[in-house]
Formats: structure tokens, sequence, C-alpha cells
């Protein structure tokens, strides 16, 4: 994680500014580092950088739910508009006894083919998320199996420059495999599951002008421990003041956590780029 | 498996629908007429030319042209390729870029500029995107030859 944010504070040291991509186009830096929106990553490669560049994002998220709170920190990196590097450390804290939820989630992500924009095809990504839980025991009482695990997933992201209302719009899907209880703060697997489940995820957004798009997005969970969990769904909003600061703000619902029903809030984050 | 069947991959097909419903209808005048005329695209030209004298990576192209026919070629091309009532008399795009081995990056550069330089002519949002979008067809024979 330090060596990710050091790396990314490098970049800044020497300079090499990337703004190769046009405003608003990486689009913001998920819970889980990679490039992409709140919750789902998308195809787009974090930062400006493009061709024989890099690029990168730091962020500072938090959401605040009925009865959790959780901080994520993370930063990404891109080189060449094609390969991402990422890390998130997600710390999820139950407000009534100060019981910690903890993971750090690495991840790299490549870009196969196509342009967000200017290809008639969407830009198409591959990813791994190799997760690594802190402290298993809560998982592990409810029927995990793993405190670790690793996720695949294949994006596909397209950017529609004259879209409804001669507005730009994205649509991203997602499609991933995954064995991670609630993303893998209730660890990997069940005794009696532990194969990989296939997944959904989808993200929409319009860019009302160059700085403000709004958009939704729904995650789909697999649900295999002994307290339900249920899929995510959130809606946002973004305002990209320029190519170096953004700040997503959203309405997230994440459903049923260890037996609290209805967490849902509000969700911020904070993310500065290059 | 029913849980495959719910929502996620409804929505970009629900979008793509909205997409194809909304091109159909809409603005009936022309993307000239939005974008303001002749007047318009003039200041837009103009303001495009002084925003590339100020940019050094897109400034160093220019170095060896004739402004003046760029001015004209170009403010007669947006003209043509908006529906206006234009022929234009220019080069190709592939023929005017070839050879300058314009990056990725570059592009989106003048790109940039030409948002800008729309912005600052009062063109609105959603002429511009139209433009761009007609624009951004042409991207494969301007870079990279
Ligand atoms: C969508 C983007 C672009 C469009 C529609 C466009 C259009 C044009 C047009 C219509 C001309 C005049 C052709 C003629 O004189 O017959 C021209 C010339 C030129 N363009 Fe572009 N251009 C674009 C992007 C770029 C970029 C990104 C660069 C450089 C980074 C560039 C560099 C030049 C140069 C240097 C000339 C003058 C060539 C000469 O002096 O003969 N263009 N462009």
């Amino acid at each position: 994680m330090k060596t990710v944010l050091s790396l990314l504070l490098c970049l800044v040291a020497s300079s090499a500014l990337a703004d190769g991509k046009l405003l608003g186009t990486p689009g913001a830096s998920t819970f889980e580092g990679a490039g992409g929106g709140g919750l789902v990553p998308w195809a787009t490669i974090s930062g400006y950088g493009s061709k024989t560049e890099f690029g990168g994002a730091a962020f500072y998220n938090n959401v605040r739910l009925a009865d959790f709170n959780m901080d994520i920190v993370g930063a990404a990196i891109g080189y060449d508009n094609r390969w991402e590097l990422s890390a998130a450390h997600q710390v999820m804290e139950a407000a009534a006894n100060g019981a910690e939820m903890a993971q750090t989630v690495y991840g790299a992500k490549l870009r196969l083919a196509g342009d967000l924009i200017f290809t008639k095809a969407p830009q198409l990504s591959v990813g791994v998320q190799y997760r690594d839980l802190h402290d298993p025991a809560m998982g592990f009482n409810r029927g995990a199996s793993d405190d670790n695990g690793v996720d695949y997933y294949l994006a596909a992201t397209k950017m529609w420059m004259n879209g409804p209302f001669h507005r730009n719009l994205l649509v991203n899907l997602t499609a991933r495999a995954t064995k991670a209880n609630q993303t893998g703060m209730l660890g990997f697997g069940s005794a009696d599951d532990s194969g990989y489940e296939f997944q959904l995820e989808t993200s929409a957004g319009l860019f009302l002008n160059r700085h403000w798009a709004v958009g939704f997005e729904y995650k789909q969970k697999p649900d295999r421990l002994s307290q339900p969990e249920d899929d995510w769904w959130n809606v946002w909003a973004v305002f990209f003041a320029n190519k170096h600061v953004s700040v997503m703000a959203a309405f997230a619902d994440l459903g049923s956590i260890i037996g609290s029903d209805r967490q849902r809030g509000p969700y911020i984050s904070l993310q500065f780029a290059l | 498996m029913m849980k495959l069947l719910t929502r996620p991959y409804l929505t970009p097909l629900l979008l793509s629908l909205l997409i194809s419903a909304c091109a159909g209808m809409g603005n009936q005048s022309s993307l000239y007429q939005q974008l303001g005329g002749q007047p318009a695209i003039d200041t837009m030209v103009d303001r495009l030319i002084v925003l590339h004298a100020q940019t050094p990576e897109i400034q160093q192209y220019f170095e060896q042209s004739n402004l003046q026919r760029f001015r004209d070629k170009l403010s007669e091309f947006i003209c043509f390729i908006s529906d206006g009532p234009c022929e234009y008399s220019g080069d190709s795009m592939a023929l005017t870029h070839g050879g300058m081995y314009i990056s990725d990056r570059e592009f989106n550069t003048g790109v940039d500029l030409m948002i800008q330089a729309m912005d600052d002519s009062g063109i609105s949002l959603s002429a511009r995107n139209q433009l761009l979008a007609r624009l951004a067809r042409l991207r494969s024979d301007i870079i990279e030859q």
C-alpha cells in the first residue's frame, strides 16, 4: 500500500504530467482501488496518461451506513493507457461495538482492445484482484472457508459523445468470477461451496456538462454464508474540477450486513489524479 | 440462476434502446444552425488558432503552415461536416495529417482545445457534443500515420 502511494508521489515529482485523456474519461476510483465508478470497475485505465505515459489516481472514500462506517484509502497507477495496478485498504467498523472488518485489495488490469470513445466496439479490459482479509474471525464464524481470494473480471465500457439529450453517455458492463463474501470483508467461499460464482455488475452515467456527471451502478454478489448478503447499488454524482481533483457523492445501498438489514447511506470519494 | 437474469445486463440493453430511440427524434434544425452558423464557426476557428499558438505540443505542428489557409479550410470543413451550405475544398484528413505522426495524446489535446474554443465562442453543449461525435469518427484518419 505504502509503496503504491510513494510510487504515485514519485510520478508527481517527476512531473511527467500526463493529460492525454479528455476530462472525466478515466472515471473515478472504485472502493477497491481499480478505476471505474464507485462500486464497479470499468475497462478504463486510471489517470490521464495516454500511450507510453504514466498516470494515476489516489483516493479517500467514506461510506456511512446505518450501522457501519467504511473508510478506504487507495491508489492506482496506469501506464500506456493499457496497464493498471491498484491497491486499496478498506476498514469497516460497526458503530455499535467498534468491531472491525479490514482487508487490502490489490488489483491489476489490462486493456485488451478498443477505445472508450473512438472505436465502435467498447473498450475491453480484463482484471484480477487479490484480496487479503486482515482478521478472518468474523467471516469464519459465519461459515467462510478462506481469508484470501482472487477475483477475475472482464469489463466492457463505452462512451457515446452524442448520447441522450446530446450529452456524453457512458455505459459499462462487468462480468466477475469471485468467491468473496461481502466483497471479501467476510472471507471467501463457504464450507460447502468454495467454487467461483459468476456475477454481473453494471454502471451508467451521463455527463451533464464537462464537469458534472450523474449515474447509477448495480453490483451482483454471491450469498452463501449463514447471514444473508444482498446485491449492492448506488446513485452517484461526480464533479471533475479539473484533471487532478474530482469528488464523487453517492447514495449507496449495501443491503444486509452481518444481520443488520437496510444498510444504506451517503458515499463520498475524493480523488486526486494525474 | 434467477439472480443472473436480473438487472445488471438489462442496463446496457435498455440504454442502447433509449439511444437509438432518441437518435431519431429531437431537433429538426441542422447542426450548422445549432452551432450558430458561419459567424459562430469562424469565431470558434479563430479562437482555436489562438489556443493552438498557446500550446507548444500543438503549435510545433503549425510552424510551417499557412494559417490563413488553415483558418479558411477548417472553417469550411466544419461548415460542411455540420450539414451547412459549404463544399469542402481542402485536402482529405488522411492526406493532410498523414506523415505528421500525431500521437493519441496530441489528438486528445487537440480535441480539448476544440472543446475550449467552442465553449469560448458560446456554442451550446448539445451542438458541441454533436459536432464532437462527428469529428471523433475521423480520428483514425488523423492520428499515428
Ligand atoms: C478532429 C480533429 C481535426 C480536424 C477535424 C482537423 C482538420 C483539419 C483541416 C480541415 C485542415 C486543413 C486542410 C487543408 O489545408 O487542406 C487541417 C490542417 C492541419 N491540421 Fe488538422 N485537424 C484535426 C486535428 C489535428 C491535430 C490533433 C493536429 C496536430 C496535433 C493537426 C494538425 C494540423 C496541421 C499542422 C495542419 C496544417 C497542414 C498544412 O499546413 O498543410 N490537426 N486540419
